[in-house]
C-alpha cells in the first residue's frame, strides 16, 4: 500500500504511526508474499480492531475481518469466511444459504483450494483466545493455511493476551507478532483534546439554551486541557481503558464547565474550577466501569454525588425484624465452625483447657481468617438453632418464619448450596452470601454486635 | 530502464517470496534425506514395502525433508510414473472417514467407488483395500502415504486406518511407503499393541543442532542475496505437472521460481556486496548470535528475516545494523511485561499485593477479599492510592482475570462468588520486578512497596 494511504490512516489515529508502518510493511505491495500469520495484540481500547480493519478495506487484497464470539463454532467460522472469498452474500433469494455448507476443517481446506491461486487472501479473527475453546485443529491450522492449501493467504489474529498463552502440547508454529502499547498519559490527552469539537457540540445539543451554546462555543482548546489535565490525575491511577475514560470525561466536563456557563465562576480561575470539580471528580471515580448514570445522564450532576451513597440504600432494603436476625445467624453459621457453636452460644459451656496446641492453633492470621475464605454452608437446623440462641424473645418455629428463610433466598442473601426445596425437612445446606459490612450494619440496627460472635476476632 | 525503487521494491518481494515459499533447499541432515529419498526410491523401484517415522521438533524441517525429496524424486520419470501419492493431515483428516475418503479421492479411485454407492466406512475400507491388496509387487504402481500430524492419526477410533496401512505395508500386496511426520517423541507409545507389532519401527529423528555459529552467517548470507544472471541462467526450472499426479500437494503448489525474477547487474552487485559487509559487520554478528541462542531452527530465523526484509521500501533501501537490532528486539521483548506496562496504577498495586502474598505463603492461591486486605494495608499508608472503592478494586482484579494473569484453580468452585473464588498467579516475580521497574512514572511509594511487603 501506498505511503499517503498510511499517512491517511495514521490521521485518523493519532500516535499510532509506527505500528500501522509496522503492518504496512508485513502484507506489502498486493502481489507480494504474506507471511503465514500475523498476531496483533495489546489492551483492550488501544486500536487494535479499529486499525487493523482500516488498513485492511484500504488494501486491493480479498480480506474477510470475523469476531470469534460471533462466530462461535467451527461450521460458521468456515461459512462466513467462504462466503467472503466467494464474493456470496447470504439473502431471501438464495434463501440464506451459505456458498457451500462446510462443517469440518477438511472441507474448509478443499474449498480454500479452489480458489484462484493468483489473487491474495487475508482472515481476520477477533478475540482470537477464544480460537483455543474451539476444535483442537483449529488453531493450528489457521497459522498455516498457507503451506495448506498453496495460496498466498495470511491470517491475523486479535486478542489481548500475549501468545505465550496459546500454546499448545506440541508446539505452534512462529508468527509474526505486533503489539499495541497503551496510551500513555500524554497520548491520552493529546487523543481526548483532539475530541474538543464534538464534546463541544454534544453538550450544546443538550442544553438547548441559546447564549449558553454561545459561551460554550467560544471555549477554547486550553480550556478543555486544563480540565483534562485535572481529569487525567484523578482518573488515570485507576483506569487506562481509553473509551471508559472518554466517556466519563464526557459526563464530568458538563459539571465543570457549568459555573462558567450561568457566570458564577471565571472561565481562567483555574484553582476556583478546580475545587469545584474536585468532588464530583472522585464520586465519579468511585463508579468507574460501572456505567451507572448513563440512564440518568440529564441530571448526571446530581447522580455522581449520589453514587457513593449507592451503597448504602442498596444495605437499606427494610428486611422485617426476625429476618434481620435470621441473616445475622446465618452469616455466623457460615463463618464459625460448627465446633465452636458451643462455645459462643451456650451459657455454661464449660471450662477450657488452654494449652499451647489450641493457643497455636487459634492465632490466627488475616489471611487464613473465614471472613476472607468465604462462607461455610450450614443446615437449616443449625441456622434456626443460631438464631434462637442470639434472639432474647421467645418466638415460636411457625411457617412465617421459615417463610422469611425463603424470601432471604430469593433476595440473594442466602444461596442454596444443595437440596433446593428441602427446606422444610431440614436436609438443604445454605450459605450466606453477603459481606461483614453488611451484616454489621443490619447488627448495629437491631442492636447486636456482630464481631463478638465471630472466632476470627476473639 | 527501471528505476532505482522498483528494484528494491523487486529486490523485497524476491526475497520474502524465497524465504517463505522455498520448500524444496533442503539443508543440513544430509544422511536422513539420502536415507528417506532411498526408501522411497526402493519402494517405488523394486516394490518393497515400508514404513518410517520422521521425529523432531516443531520447525526442525520434516515438512520441508519430505517436500525437498519428493520434488527431487518427481524429476525422476520413472518415480513419477510408477508413484501415487497420498497426502493426509491429522488437523485436516480430523477422522478414519474423512481420511479415507481423501484418500480415495487422491489415488484417483473415486470414479471406480461411485458405481456402487459410496456407502459406510466399512465398505469404503474394504474397498479401498481390495484395491491395495488386488496389486502385487511387479505389475501395481507403488502407493506413498505421508501422514503429517502422525500423532492424530493416533487419536482415531480403534485407529482402523494405520492398522491397515502397516498391515498392508507387512504383507506382500501393492507396495505401499508409509510416512509419518511428528513432533511427538513418544509417538510409539501412542499406537495400540496390534498396530504397534505391524509398524516397521523404523524411526528417522531430525533435531536442529545449534553449535555452529558460523553455518547460520552463511545462511543468513545465503538467504539475503540475490542471484547473479549467471545463477539464474544456471537454475533449473522448477514445475511439476500437478495435475497428473495429486492435486492435494499443496506444498508444491506454489512454490519460489526464481527465474521469475530479473534485476540489473549494477544493483545484484550493489547488494550483494551490501550483505556481505553487514554480515561481516560485528554488531550484525553479535544480534545473530543472540537469535541463535534463542532458537535455532530455521524457521525462526527465516521469520526474523521476512520481518527485516519488510523493512525494505525505496525510500529505504538499504538495511541497517539499527534496523536489525530493532527487529531482533522485538523477539527479546516478553509480551506479559508489555502488557504488565500497559495496566493502571491500581491493578498493577493488586499484582504487587498478589506477589507479596504468594512470597509469603509459597504460591498459595488466593481470593480477592485476601488480596483486597493487603492492598488496604498499604492504601491506608499512601497517598496515592487511599479512598478507591471496593467495587473498583474489584473490577481491576477482574481485568486481571481476563488477562490471564491470575487464573482460577479447578475444583467444582461452580457455585463459589467471585469474590471468594480462589485464584493462582501466572506470573513469575521476575516478570513482576521488571514490569515494576519499566512502569513509566510510577508513584515512588508503590515502587518502594513493590521492593517489600513490610507497607
Amino acid at each position: 500500500m501506498s505511503i499517503a494511504n498510511v499517512l491517511e490512516i495514521a490521521r485518523k489515529y493519532p500516535c499510532r504511526e509506527q505500528i500501522i508502518t509496522e503492518l504496512n510493511d508485513l502484507i506489502g505491495s498486493p502481489s507480494e508474499p504474506l507471511p503465514n500469520a500475523i498476531y496483533v495484540y495489546g489492551h483492550t481500547g488501544t486500536g487494535k480492531t479499529a486499525i487493523v480493519t482500516e488498513f485492511l478495506q484500504s488494501l486491493p487484497i480479498k480480506s474477510k475481518i470475523l469476531s470469534c464470539i460471533e462466530c462461535y463454532t467451527s461450521k460458521l467460522l468456515y461459512e462466513h469466511v467462504l462466503n467472503s472469498f466467494y464474493s456470496h452474500t447470504v439473502s431471501k433469494s438464495n434463501n440464506y444459504t451459505p456458498f457451500v455448507k462446510c462443517e469440518s476443517m477438511h472441507g474448509f481446506i478443499e474449498s480454500l483450494r479452489q480458489l484462484p491461486a493468483d489473487s491474495s487472501y487475508i482472515i481476520c479473527l477477533e478475540d482470537a483466545e477464544r480460537l483455543r475453546d474451539m476444535d483442537i485443529n483449529i488453531l493450528p491450522t489457521v497459522l498455516r493455511l498457507q503451506e495448506m492449501t498453496g495460496l498466498n493467504i495470511c491470517t491475523i489474529l486479535i486478542s489481548q493476551l500475549p501468545f505465550d498463552k496459546f500454546y499448545l502440547k506440541t508446539g505452534l508454529v512462529e508468527v509474526q507478532t505486533i503489539f499495541f502499547p497503551q496510551y500513555t498519559k500524554a497520548e491520552t490527552q493529546t487523543i481526548l483534546g483532539n475530541d474538543f469539537v464534538n464534546v463541544k457540540k454534544r453538550l450544546a445539543s443538550k442544553l438547548d439554551n441559546n447564549e449558553w451554546s454561545k459561551i460554550l462555543d467560544d471555549l477554547e482548546s486550553d480550556f478543555y486541557d486544563n480540565y483534562l489535565n485535572i481529569f487525567l490525575n484523578v482518573f488515570y491511577r485507576a483506569c487506562r481503558d481509553f473509551p471508559e475514560l472518554r466517556s466519563i470525561s464526557r459526563d464530568c466536563f458538563q459539571v465543570y464547565v457549568e459555573p462558567v456557563l450561568n457566570g458564577t465562576i471565571d472561565r481562567n480561575d483555574v484553582s476556583k474550577l478546580w475545587r469545584n470539580i474536585s468532588k464530583p471528580l472522585s464520586a465519579a471515580l468511585t463508579a468507574v466501569y460501572m456505567r451507572m448514570d448513563s440512564a440518568a445522564e440529564n441530571q448526571s450532576n446530581k447522580a455522581l454525588e449520589d453514587n457513593q451513597s449507592f451503597k448504602r440504600i442498596s444495605q437499606s432494603v427494610e428486611l422485617p425484624y426476625y429476618a434481620k436476625y435470621l441473616l445475622i445467624a446465618a452469616y455466623l453459621a457460615s463463618h464459625n465452625a460448627a465446633n465452636q457453636d458451643k462455645r459462643l452460644f451456650v451459657k455454661n459451656h464449660g471450662k477450657q483447657k488452654k494449652r499451647l496446641q489450641t493457643v497455636n492453633a487459634q492465632a490466627k492470621v488475616t489471611e487464613k481468617m473465614q471472613t476472607n475464605l468465604g462462607p461455610k454452608s450450614f443446615t437449616v437446623d443449625r441456622l434456626l438453632a443460631i438464631f434462637y440462641a442470639i434472639l432474647d424473645e421467645k418466638v415460636g418455629l411457625t411457617c412465617n418464619l421459615l417463610s422469611q428463610i425463603s424470601s432471604l433466598v430469593h433476595l440473594k442473601f442466602l444461596s442454596f448450596v444443595s437440596g433446593e426445596g428441602n427446606l422444610m425437612e431440614g436436609s438443604a445446606r445454605l450459605q450466606c452470601t453477603v459481606g461483614l459490612d453488611f451484616v454489621s450494619h443490619i447488627g448495629r440496627i437491631v442492636g447486636f454486635n456482630v464481631m463478638q460472635y465471630l472466632c476470627d476476632f476473639m | 530502464m527501471p528505476v532505482a525503487g522498483d528494484e528494491i521494491e523487486t529486490t523485497r518481494k524476491f526475497l520474502k517470496d524465497r524465504l517463505q515459499r522455498d520448500f524444496i533447499t533442503f539443508r543440513g541432515h544430509e544422511e536422513e534425506w539420502e536415507n528417506i529419498r532411498g526408501l522411497l526410491r526402493r519402494t517405488v523401484e523394486t516394490g518393497e514395502s515400508n514404513s518410517v517415522l520422521i521425529i523432531g521438533p516443531r520447525g526442525s524441517g520434516k515438512s520441508k525433508l519430505i517436500s525437498s525429496v519428493l520434488y527431487s524424486l518427481l524429476s525422476e520419470k520413472d518415480f513419477y510414473k510408477n508413484a501415487l501419492i497420498v497426502h493426509l493431515n491429522g488437523l485436516i483428516h480430523t477422522d478414519d472417514r474423512i481420511a479415507l475418503k481423501a484418500a480415495t479421492v487422491q489415488m484417483k479411485l473415486e470414479n471406480a467407488v461411485e458405481g456402487k454407492v459410496f456407502g459406510s466406512f466399512a465398505e469404503n475400507l474394504s474397498f479401498l483395500l481390495a484395491c491395495l491388496k488386488s496389486g502385487d509387487k511387479s505389475k501395481s504402481k507403488s502407493v506413498v502415504f505421508i501422514l503429517e500430524e502422525f500423532d492424530m492419526f493416533c487419536a482415531h477410533h480403534n485407529q482402523t486406518l494405520l492398522y491397515n496401512l502397516f498391515d498392508v505395508s507387512q504383507s506382500a500386496q501393492t507396495p505401499i511407503c508409509v510416512l509419518g511426520i511428528t513432533c511427538r517423541l513418544d509417538v510409539v507409545e501412542l499406537l495400540e499393541k496390534r498396530v504397534k507389532s505391524r509398524f516397521s519401527h523404523r524411526q528417522v529423528f531430525l533435531s536442529p543442532s545449534g553449535d555452529d555459529f558460523n553455518e547460520r552467517v552463511e545462511l543468513f548470507k545465503e538467504l539475503m542475496r540475490l542471484p547473479t544472471e549467471k545463477e539464474l541462467r544456471a537454475l533449473e526450472p522448477r514445475s511439476i505437472n500437478l495435475v497428473d499426479l495429486n492435486s492435494s500437494l499443496c506444498f508444491l503448489r506454489n512454490i519460489f521460481e526464481p527465474k521469475n525474477y530479473k534485476f540489473s547487474k549494477t544493483h545484484v552487485e550493489k547488494w550483494n556486496k551490501h550483505i556481505e559487509s553487514l554480515a561481516s559487520s560485528v554488531a550484525v554478528k553479535t544480534v545473530l548470535e543472540y537469535l541463535y541462542d534463542i532458537d535455532v531452527t530455521e524457521v525462526f530465523f527465516k521469520n526474523f528475516l521476512y520481518r527485516l526484509v519488510s523493512k525494505l521500501n525505496p525510500d529505504h533501501s538499504e538495511l541497517t545494523v539499527d534496523d536489525i537490532s530493532k527487529v531482533a528486539s522485538v523477539y527479546n521483548t516478553d509480551g506479559k511485561v508489555l502488557l504488565l506496562n500497559g495496566l493502571s496504577v491500581l491493578e498493577l498495586c493488586l499484582i504487587i499485593a498478589i506477589k507479596h502474598h504468594s512470597t509469603i505463603y509459597d504460591r498459595d492461591p488466593f481470593n480477592f477479599e485476601i488480596i483486597l486486605g493487603r492492598f488496604n494495608k498499604f492504601a491506608k499508608t499512601s497517598t496515592s492510592m487511599q479512598g478507591v472503592e471496593r467495587a473498583v478494586i474489584l473490577k481491576a482484579y477482574e481485568h486481571l482475570k481476563n488477562l490471564e494473569i491470575i487464573s482460577p484453580i479447578s475444583g467444582g468452585a461452580a457455585k463459589v462468588q467471585k469474590e471468594f473464588q480462589m485464584n493462582k498467579l501466572m506470573l513469575t516475580y521476575g516478570q513482576i520486578d521488571q514490569a515494576v521497574a519499566k512502569y513509566p512514572a510510577l508513584p515512588t511509594e508503590v515502587a518502594q512497596w513493590a521492593q517489600s511487603s513490610i507497607a
